[in-house]
């Protein structure tokens, strides 16, 4: 899967392409661990990720137990309306930080 | 570390494969792939037949016996991955969450024809569901047809069994503590006043939203009408002229899988992934556990969805007939669920499968409780003769990883046992206590000479449960089956023409009482009346021992228009009408405060029977027993009244107020005396159901004093709650 990451103002901003499901989870994963540093700051733009699945899911919610960890800060932006209710109704959103916008999600990521 | 058994040794159409592990039965997921495995005692052929998920065609039908070739050459080999009688085998490399899968059995003998009886129904032109299914698919959306002519209707899928619960447990609640709120997930926010987005609404995660209502309300155990896998199509009618389903398997007592969450009552069931809808599942149970409200499951081990000969086949009787069903020595399949078979649970497997269900729900799901439907059925033998030491029974109640959960039986069946105060308890088993649901009807009504009987249901029946205490007994006057709380005190009879059976299903037993006019009226006499009997009956569950459930709807007294039997009915008429909280909010408060009142005395909680003794010597003993004078019982009447000494409040251990209960369900207003109480107390009132609101239930702690503590006027069919404390408390 492809995974854009950029680094702007001590901010690492991670953005997926593609759908993240049980062949692409292990991959997004593996990408993101290696950026999730001590108190790192982390702002995950789902913009282009179109579907999710419960592998998927999964995968978004070790980034978290790894971030909190670490003392590193996760925050969430771009998540579709589709994403957005399976998050929700499965409980995984509860443990997010979700950002409407990217500068709302700078501000937000500390 | 990876296993050194990571490695395939088979390969079959490009599949790499190797011998599985006998458990789990099911699918799991193990590294680098997933463990298949399934039991049939007698089938002697058996193929595993994987799908691309939604597929009509298979990807690959992998048999359990052939010609395979080895894993990393092309060479011949022969396989055979069975041990005992359970296939297994682990094949590699699959992407669990895109696939679903099933098996195909045969044995080689003539298959059965379909309506004649037979042992064997192996036919492997089928598709079956496996019986350990942890999620299954084909009826994602609550009523979106399905394609009818699907060979593979009911699809297995595998689930990921990982879940971040955040340290959450079963409450453990005790269970003298509980009030219990019968309920249908559906039902509880499908209606559109509930007011959540129509895509969400009648789901699980709808529910969670939900939680403050419960919270509110007081309740702090949520009984789920069935949530297993079920169709909600199965003997469907379409109405033409409506467009709309006329009849649909909307209750769900008929079990698809044991194993699997309802996909229907899921948002995320249309994403057609199991272990959304298990992440779902969990997230509203782990919610409720939050809000201190347990979870208890209304389980149907008595039969499944595959009916009588003329039934489909969709996963027990194709995979071992004989093992999961009882049969008659000619191959019928005996009936005393009433619903076509009879699963055959003291069969040793069929025993195995039961506990390995219940087990995985305790374990993965934190369910707090049980309810078994028809569990009198949980008492027979494979011949369908009852047992007087059940295995089954006692394998539950003494079950290591259920020892803390609620058992409750529905302790009769559709073949005539009815096991009320008799059902094999082991010291655990609570029942639903139909006879107390009898007595508190008929007092109701205002029968004379139930006075007895209902002495009896205020101890929490000790004439049933002499040995097993308060405790074995789940008090009601209402629950999904017969007329709930509003229309049992506005029919006499049942009015079920909707469920087009002419009126002919449904019990005709009700002992209800339409307060003077069959059905609505603008009468204003009737309505309070009404109004008052409702009242009346809540307060005489709520200060029962025992434990009470109450059924969802009576709490803000939604009427089924009479209809006794809504199994089949998706519509406003079972669907919980959110704005009938404002409409009714006096009864709803009524209710809500008899709650609270139960739940701030422990005097009303006993673990153990009150005994009419005073061993302390206090000078008042746990229980007396009282008429219009007091200390004197009116035997035979329609007037009973009862005072408990807060002293000896949850069996000696606790500490409450005095408690006095007047019920005079006679049509005149009488006079009651009070019982004399020690120096320094005094009587305070907190319910009188012949007042208006707010009048009729005081918030528990503000209860007035009482002007004349002598006596008390309790009006024409109406209960009175009297507290005593000393004044400065």
């Amino acid at each position: 899967m492809q995974i854009d990451v950029r680094e702007d103002g001590g901010v690492v901003f991670i953005e997926p392409v593609g759908d993240i499901d049980g062949k692409t989870a292990p991959e997004l994963l593996d990408a993101v661990t290696n950026l999730v540093k001590p108190k790192a700051r982390i702002v995950l733009n789902m913009g282009r990720v179109a579907f999710m699945s419960s592998a998927g899911l999964r995968s978004m919610l070790l980034i978290y137990q790894q971030a909190k960890s670490k003392d590193a800060k996760v925050v969430l932006t771009g998540v579709n309306s589709n994403i957005r209710k399976s998050m929700s109704a499965t409980g995984f959103l509860a443990f997010f930080v979700v950002a409407d916008t990217v500068q709302d999600a700078i501000s937000r990521v500390g | 570390m990876q296993g050194i058994d990571i490695q395939p040794t088979h390969k079959y159409q490009g599949y790499k494969i190797r011998s599985g592990r006998p458990f789990p039965f099911g699918a799991s997921v193990v590294p680098g792939g997933v463990n298949f495995s399934v039991f049939s005692r007698n089938a002697n052929y058996c193929v595993l037949v994987i799908f691309e998920k939604g597929a009509a065609k298979p990807l690959v039908e992998i048999p359990f016996r052939g010609m395979f070739t080895k894993a990393f050459t092309e060479e011949p080999v022969w396989g055979e991955f069975r041990i005992g009688n359970v296939f297994t085998m682990t094949v590699l490399g699959l992407d669990d969450e895109a696939i679903e899968y099933g098996f195909r059995m045969d044995n080689g003998l003539p298959q059965a024809e379909r309506g004649k009886p037979a042992i064997h129904r192996f036919n492997p032109s089928v598709v079956l569901l496996d019986p350990y299914a942890r999620a299954i698919g084909g009826r994602d959306v609550w009523g979106r047809a399905p394609d009818w002519n699907a060979s593979f209707p009911h699809r297995s899928r595998v689930v990921f069994d990982d879940y971040d619960w955040e340290g959450d447990r079963p409450l453990e609640i005790p269970l003298e503590d509980l009030v219990i709120y019968e309920m249908h997930v559906r039902g509880f926010t499908r209606h559109p006043s509930s007011g959540i987005d129509a895509a969400e609404a009648g789901t699980f995660s709808a529910m969670r939203e939900k939680i403050p209502y419960l919270k509110e309300l007081g309740v702090n155990c949520v009984e789920l009408m069935p949530i297993y896998e079920f169709d909600e199509f199965e003997n469907s009618r379409w109405d033409e002229d409506h467009k709309r389903w006329a009849k649909m398997n909307y209750w769900g007592y008929s079990t698809i899988g044991f194993f699997s969450p309802k996909a229907g009552y899921a948002s995320t069931g249309r994403m057609n992934d199991g272990t959304m809808v298990a992440d779902e599942l969990k997230s509203l149970v782990k919610e409720l556990h939050r809000n201190g409200i347990e979870i208890i499951l209304d389980v149907v081990f008595n039969h499944t969805a595959e009916g009588n000969e003329y039934g489909p086949t969709i996963s027990y009787r194709g995979i071992d007939n004989s093992t999961y069903y009882m049969l008659t020595p000619e191959g019928y399949y005996y009936n005393f669920s009433g619903t076509g078979n009879t699963l055959n649970c003291n069969n040793p497997i069929v025993r195995d499968m039961v506990l390995d269900a219940l087990r995985y729900w305790a374990s993965q799901y934190h369910i707090d409780g049980f309810r078994f439907d028809l569990a009198s059925i949980l008492s027979r033998d494979p011949w369908g003769g009852p047992m007087a030491n059940p295995p089954l029974l006692e394998a539950l109640a003494f079950d290591p990883i259920l020892g803390k959960c609620k058992l409750i039986a529905e302790a009769w069946d559709a073949g005539g046992l009815y096991q009320v105060g008799s059902f094999p308890a082991y010291g655990r088993w609570a029942e639903w206590n139909g006879k107390c649901r009898d007595t508190l009807r008929r007092f109701l009504k205002g029968e004379p000479g139930e006075t007895g009987a209902m002495g009896q249901a205020i101890l929490g029946s000790p004439n049933l449960y002499h040995l097993r205490g308060p405790t074995a007994s789940i008090n009601f006057v209402t629950c999904h089956d017969g007329f709930n709380l509003a229309d049992l005190v506005s029919y006499n009879g049942k009015h079920n023409e909707a469920n087009l059976e002419d009126n002919r299903d449904g019990a005709n037993d009700n002992a209800s009482w339409n307060c003077g006019w069959e059905g609505p009226t603008e009468d204003p006499a009737i309505l309070a009346l009404r109004q008052r009997q409702m009242k009346n009956a809540i307060a005489m569950l709520l200060v029962s021992q025992g434990v009470p459930m109450i059924l969802m709807g009576d709490e803000v007294g939604q009427s089924r228009l009479g209809n006794n039997n809504t199994y089949g009915l998706d519509s406003e008429i079972n669907w919980l009408d959110w704005s009938l909280k404002e409409t009714n909010k006096d009864f709803h408060r009524f209710v809500k405060n008899m709650i609270a009142f139960r739940q701030a005395h422990p005097a009303l909680r006993s673990r153990e029977f009150l005994h009419h003794a005073d061993p302390a010597g206090y000078g008042y003993s746990d229980i007396s027993w009282h008429g219009t004078r007091a200390w004197q019982p009116d035997c035979g009447g329609r007037v009973l009244a009862f005072l408990l000494n807060g002293k000896y409040a949850k069996d000696g251990t606790s500490r409450d107020d005095f408690i006095y209960v007047a019920m005079n369900m006679y049509w005149e207003a009488l006079p009651f005396e009070l019982p004399r109480l020690p120096d320094g107390f005094r009587w305070r009132v907190f319910a009188n159901t012949s007042m208006p609101s707010p009048e009729d239930a005081f918030d528990p702690g503000s209860e007035p004093g009482l002007a004349d503590q002598n006596s008390f006027i309790a009006g024409e069919r109406s209960v009175a709650i009297l507290v005593g404390r000393t004044a400065a408390s």
